[in-house]
């Protein structure tokens, strides 16, 4: 009874369809990262009107340079696709009435929200899995061989990062009455924050996360602050969550 | 690009991709056929999805489905 509607979660998520475009939309995203960046000379050269002779000199990426570029991509368009699939979660379900008969039937609102964020989290997750395991095939075949275990650190940090993105969509898709909005919000603070830390040393906030799974593979890094404060958000998102999601529309 | 005269490693690289885009515009084909009411004309969508690369049957995904 307690994982009704985990379980149901899943059901939807495969009569749905997202249970498959999901994880194959991550990893095509990822796989054209590698091969992008492998064909660019000849793209540029049969593209681009240079003029007979010119010579086009790109550096060849190193492997980690090309696992940079597939976290940034994962986390600019992989996580847009993610949010945006998730969007009607509450919306939808307040405006036909589900989670009105939800709350009739005393269920705490704390497993309602558990419950579709661990469905959203654990489809990420695999995604982002494959996503990756995609993205290291192409670099394996057509660059080179790179250290396994700071890629796995990577993918780690990533997937750490999209669950507190989700997190945090969550709350605001709870509060708030349209699911648009909160993926708007949600995106909107995402760039806002990866603009300041940049300018203004905040190391140690959660959104540092996503660019920390990109350096984890050029260098050292200090992930422990952004790791502590995102379980703390994380937490801080879905408790609030609970408390206040909205189970009527107001219109 | 030595790679591009070596067919074996061609297929190497553009088989997974293919497969992948395949799946992702089967299912969409199977969800578009199945479904009564889209999100505007059907046949829009039979377009998108079968001549926009990738980003077609995503695109349907997202925004071409009507609210159940």
């Amino acid at each position: 009874m307690r994982m009704a509607i985990f379980k149901h979660e899943w059901r939807e998520a495969w009569s749905n369809k997202r249970l498959i475009w999901i994880p194959i939309a991550l990893m095509l995203l990822a796989a054209m990262q590698p091969v992008t960046l492998y064909f660019l000379p000849d793209i540029l050269a049969s593209g681009g009107n240079f003029p007979d002779g010119s010579v086009i000199e790109i550096p060849t990426p190193t492997p980690e340079e090309v696992l940079v570029a597939v976290s940034e991509q994962l986390r600019q368009i992989g996580l847009l696709v993610v949010l945006l699939s998730a969007m009607h979660t509450f919306s939808q379900e307040r405006t036909n009435g589900t989670l009105a008969w939800l709350k009739s039937l005393h269920i705490p609102a704390t497993r309602i929200v558990i419950s579709k964020w661990g469905h959203y989290a654990l489809l990420t997750l695999g995604g982002l899995v494959l996503a990756q395991a995609s993205a290291a095939y192409y670099t394996m075949i057509l660059f080179d061989a790179f250290d396994v275990g700071d890629f796995f650190i990577s993918t780690l940090l990533l997937s750490l990062h999209f669950v507190v993105q989700l997190s945090i969509f969550f709350l605001v898709a709870a509060l708030l009455e349209s699911g648009v909005v909160a993926v708007v919000v949600t995106l909107g603070l995402h760039f806002i924050m990866s603009i300041l830390i940049g300018w203004i040393d905040l190391d140690w906030m959660p959104w540092r996360l996503g660019p920390l799974s990109g350096e984890v593979l050029i260098g050292d890094i200090e992930p422990l602050w952004p790791i502590l404060t995102s379980l703390l958000v994380m937490g801080i998102a879905l408790t609030l969550a609970s408390k206040k999601l909205q189970f009527l529309s107001k219109t | 690009m030595e790679i591009l005269n070596d067919p074996n490693r061609m297929l190497l690289i553009l088989l997974p991709i293919f497969i992948l885009q395949l799946v992702l515009l089967v299912v969409a084909l199977i969800d578009l056929s199945k479904r009564e009411e889209t999100n505007g004309p059907k046949w829009v969508w039979l377009l998108v999805i079968f001549f926009i690369n990738i980003l077609g049957p995503i695109v349907y995904f997202l925004w071409g489905r009507t609210k159940r």
